[in-house]
């Protein structure tokens, strides 16, 4: 198991954000967290990454069957891309990319041209070569959320989190990005989850999908499984799905 | 064909740039145009003698880097109760928010009185300084100094604050994510945002301190060659109807000022168009 939630509930003042939450995810998998706002998705991968943490003992989180509940997220080191990117205005597209390296203590580091070879490489990937002498400002939303990736992978992370990573893109790069995602998924089968509130989204390059309500799972199942037989009547409405029965 | 004028999507350009340059006109301009005039009736010999005079001179000293350290010092102090103001919750929050703006409303002088009373070698905090570490406040450079800063770290505060609300948590925690420690994050993502924020707040801060007149006569005491300040002079001057040579020294402060504050805005513009977001203001 890849990434292990067990019974992780958050409170926000009286707001319930999650309720006793238990979730497993695949070594290698890509798993799309989906519902509406406020239902607790963004919260439980805040979680995850170790943004936010469990409310009570009972809560863990766990890495690759490794406890990390108590690590706080600079050293959980899961690549984390923000929905607003999140880029650093007042660095350089290559300089956002190596910040991962950068930050690292002396002996830990790798060498100067090895960061750099590394930068290069990576904007190889995400396909903005070239683009490395850029600030954020100069770069176009698609642009700036490859950097945000690049920026993530570059610490090679034994998981990576997306929260809504197309949400601040217009429609058409939307679908481009989130097919290239997959794509790259593919490649590089990292455990992967992202958080959506649009199941056409989900259901189009998960390979699980996990439905949330009011801070709890509601169903977990591939595209089939969860349209084929919708567990609650939450389910069947939020996916729209009432007419087919 | 006749000249059209371009067409605005924003109503009132006419009406605004006019208002603008009328007051900017009566309220700023008119009074250097007074000065100036003064300035043409005085020969080059003069005002050499005025601003030139080492006691005028000792003055630009103390006056000019005064302002300078206290400018540097509300930096500091500003720019860490700004970031106490934004970031964390305390008990009299409010109060202590509302409290920095004092220095803004309280007449200079009665600053400088309160400050006078508080240093003074008999004072509440000038007789333990005086007695435990032998420092003394009032009557000496580092008075001056102290009413500087008092003066000018509103200045700071609230250029900062506004910024750093502004800060999304974003950035701190797509560092923390990439592995980065607190201090890494402040170094490399939280103070190059707040950088701008803080030249302005130490500009104005330094622009204050450079013409504060009222709350440093007193704390000073006034001793030439030692904590006289420019401004005092020019007082001195005009009480001995020697109104040339005030406007002499008035004239070199208001274009040392000015050209402090032009260079300040061109680091600021530097670094917006280094950042790739254009021309700014």
């Amino acid at each position: 198991m890849s990434i292990a939630v067990r019974s992780v509930s958050k409170n926000f003042g009286r707001f319930a954000a999650l309720h006793d939450v238990s979730l497993e995810v695949a070594e290698g998998e890509l798993l799309a967290l989906l519902g509406p706002s406020g239902s607790g998705k963004t919260t439980l991968l805040r979680v995850m990454a170790g943004l936010e943490f469990p409310d009570d003992a009972r809560g863990r989180v766990f890495f690759h069957g490794r406890d990390v509940t108590d690590q706080p997220a600079y050293q959980r080191r899961a690549g984390f891309v923000f929905q607003h990117y999140a880029l650093f205005p007042n660095m350089t597209v290559a300089q956002n990319v190596a910040f991962g390296l950068d930050a690292r203590p002396r002996r830990h580091r790798p060498p100067k041209a090895e960061i750099r070879a590394r930068v290069e490489h990576l904007l190889g990937v995400v396909q903005l070569e070239g683009l490395g002498a850029r600030f954020p400002a100069q770069l176009s939303g698609g642009q700036r959320q490859r950097v945000a990736l690049a920026r993530a992978l570059a610490i090679e992370p034994s998981v990576l989190l997306l929260d809504e990573p197309f949400g601040a893109l217009d429609a058409k790069v939307r679908k481009e990005l989130r097919q290239w995602i997959r794509r790259f998924h593919d490649r590089t089968r990292i455990t992967s989850v992202f958080v959506t509130h649009d199941q056409e989204e989900a259901f189009e390059i998960a390979d699980r999908v996990v439905i949330l309500d009011k801070g709890g799972i509601q169903q977990i199942g591939t595209a089939r499984e969860v349209r084929g037989g919708p567990s609650t009547p939450f389910v069947t409405e939020f996916l729209g799905l009432g007419e087919n029965i | 064909m006749r000249f059209r004028r371009p067409r605005r999507a924003l109503p009132g350009f006419e009406l605004a740039l006019a208002a603008t340059l009328l007051w900017a006109g009566v309220l700023v301009a008119l009074p250097f145009l007074g000065l100036a005039g003064k300035m043409a009736t005085v020969t080059w010999e003069q005002v050499w003698a005025s601003i030139a005079d080492p006691r005028v001179v000792a003055s630009y000293r103390i006056s000019f880097g005064l302002a300078l350290v206290a400018a540097l010092l509300d930096v500091l102090f500003g720019g860490m109760l700004a970031w106490a103001l934004v970031r964390y919750h305390f008990p009299g929050k409010r109060l202590v928010d509302a409290l920095v703006d004092l220095p803004f409303a309280l007449p200079t002088a009665v600053a400088g009185l309160a400050l006078t009373a508080l240093y003074a070698p008999t004072g509440l905090l000038g007789k333990p300084l005086n007695d435990l570490f032998g420092i003394q406040v009032a009557y000496t450079p580092l008075g001056v100094l102290v009413a500087l800063v008092f003066v000018g770290f509103p200045f700071t505060v609230r250029a900062v604050q506004p910024v750093l609300a502004d800060v999304s948590a974003d950035l701190e925690e797509a560092a923390a994510c990439l592995g980065a420690t607190r201090g890494y994050v402040f170094r490399r993502v939280v103070l190059p945002a707040l950088f701008p924020a803080l030249l302005t707040g130490g500009a104005l801060a330094f622009g204050r301190a450079v013409g504060e007149f009222g709350s440093v006569v007193f704390i000073s005491g006034n001793l030439p060659f030692r904590t006289e300040i420019t401004p005092l002079l020019i007082i001195v001057k005009l009480e001995q109807f020697d109104y040339a040579g005030a406007a002499s020294i008035g004239s070199l402060m208001i274009l040392v000022s000015l050209a402090i504050l032009l260079a300040v805005r061109a680091i600021e513009e530097r670094q917006r168009r280094r950042l790739g977001l254009g021309e700014g203001i």
